[in-house]
């Protein structure tokens, strides 16, 4: 078995354990993602894997305190949900169609992980939560990675960790952010694009999901951006930035 | 107070965490009510077992349940139950807390502490939550010693397979097959299909 630590063909279908352990680092579990998303035996192994571990998990359970239930049932009353892929019934005729893309949804997933990877780990190795975080727009971060032009670049938010990944020939992009702080209620965030002469044009406010998290396509015309920022401004956004940003990155 | 007999389902009607979250999916608060009855005290007790502290565990617990309610849409019922979906997100995140607030150093280096019994400090009365928790027991006893030390410290510990090889003086890829025949193993033992 050990002959085979070092070959990566015959090694790869071991990584079913750790992966349903959670013992895989960042960079390992994108590998394993994209094989998984190929590799159907592994699939079946993986998904039978993870069931073990939630058993051994619900072994665990205990009475959760009781002040809890009102905490998250206060917090989702104004939590807004991930738009969902289909709307379509779960029937088992359709059962087919699913797979393919759970399958695709897989490949979307590990293309997302994989530009962590690029980035010199846009979210530092210990951030693995970025695997769930990102896959609600993963598709669509997918779709602009793919294109030949993609830039991805990092871009330090204080102790956050952000990155923007812009097709120029698509004229999309995309800032991907995580630890960012909570804001009060009278401001948000607001993403700009700046030409090469300075001149900020607003492309969108947003606030972090609840840990922290964001993914937010930048609007407008991304023609001659030269650089992206982030400014803090007062809550509905301003449509020229009202203080110093509090990150940006050379896009060029 | 959460009875336990709503928490141990995995004999009783394995559909009906799913089919809840399935309706979660669509924004059904309701549904969600129901769901959390079923699931959160196997999501506290789960990340209670892996941060020990207890207010923390209730914060991360709330986090991820948080997380169920917007993220439903994400399940796909192909990939398995919604038990095993909101349980493997529980662990993740009780792992991914403890890897950010201690460095490997900072935990414990000797592996006794893991291979120790879990110390609830509650009495479960619940026979059938008892029945689960001998059944995990006697299946984690047949594993090898090699194969249980590795899934103790994965699981509960959150090691790396490097952290595991490391703690075991084992080969990466030992420790990479014994976490993964060890997990077989427990399938077996426990018959998750």
């Amino acid at each position: 078995m050990d002959a085979n630590e070092y070959d990566n063909e015959a090694e790869i279908h071991l990584l079913a354990g750790p992966y349903a352990l959670d013992a895989l680092d960042d960079i390992e579990r994108a590998r394993f993602d994209r094989h998984l998303a190929t590799c159907e035996p592994c699939q079946n192994e993986t998904y039978e894997l993870l069931a073990t571990v939630a058993r051994l998990g619900e072994a665990d359970a205990e009475a959760a305190p009781p002040a809890m239930r009102d905490a998250v049932l206060a917090q989702i009353a104004q939590t807004p949900q991930v738009v969902p892929r289909s709307q379509a019934a779960t029937s088992s005729d359709q059962r087919a169609s699913k797979g393919r893309r759970a399958t695709r949804w897989l490949g979307a997933a590990a293309a997302v992980l994989a530009i962590g990877a690029i980035g010199a780990g846009i979210f530092g190795v210990q951030e693995r939560q970025s695997a769930d975080v990102l896959t609600a727009q993963s598709q669509q971060v997918a779709d602009l990675v793919a294109s030949p032009d993609t830039i991805v670049r990092q871009m330090p938010m204080g102790d956050a960790s952000s990155a923007v990944v812009m097709s120029p020939s698509k004229g999309q992009a995309m800032m991907i952010a995580q630890g960012v702080p909570a804001l009060p209620a009278d401001q948000t965030y607001e993403l700009w694009t700046l030409t090469a002469d300075g001149q900020a044009r607003p492309a969108g406010t947003w606030v972090p999901g609840p840990n922290g998290t964001a993914t937010v396509a930048l609007e407008g015309d991304l023609a001659g951006t030269a650089a992206v920022a982030v400014t803090v401004e007062p809550a509905g956004g301003s449509s020229t930035p009202s203080g110093a940003p509090i990150a940006q990155v050379v896009m060029a | 107070m959460i009875p336990f007999e709503s928490m141990s389902t995995s004999n009783k009607d394995p559909d009906e965490v799913t089919k809840l979250l399935l309706l979660t999916a669509r924004g059904d608060e309701a549904a969600f009510r129901d769901l959390y009855d079923l699931m959160a005290g196997s999501v506290f007790g789960l990340v209670r077992r892996v941060l020990r502290d207890p207010s923390q565990s209730e914060e991360v617990a709330q986090e991820v349940l948080v997380e169920v309610w917007r993220l439903a849409a994400r399940f796909d019922p192909d990939r398995g139950t919604g038990k095993t979906w909101i349980l493997t997100m529980a662990h993740r995140r009780a792992i991914d807390r403890v890897r950010s607030a201690q460095s490997a150093a900072n935990r414990d280096t000797a592996y006794g502490v893991a291979s120790h019994e879990p110390d609830h400090d509650h009495v479960s009365a619940d026979v059938e939550h008892e029945f689960e928790k001998r059944q995990v027991r006697n299946a984690m006893k047949q594993l090898t010693p090699i194969q249980r030390a590795a899934v103790e410290l994965a699981f509960y510990k959150g090691y790396t397979h490097t952290e595991v090889a490391t703690t075991l003086e084992i080969p990466l890829g030992t420790a990479k097959t014994r976490l993964r025949d060890g997990l077989i193993h427990l399938r077996d033992a426990l018959g998750v299909t």
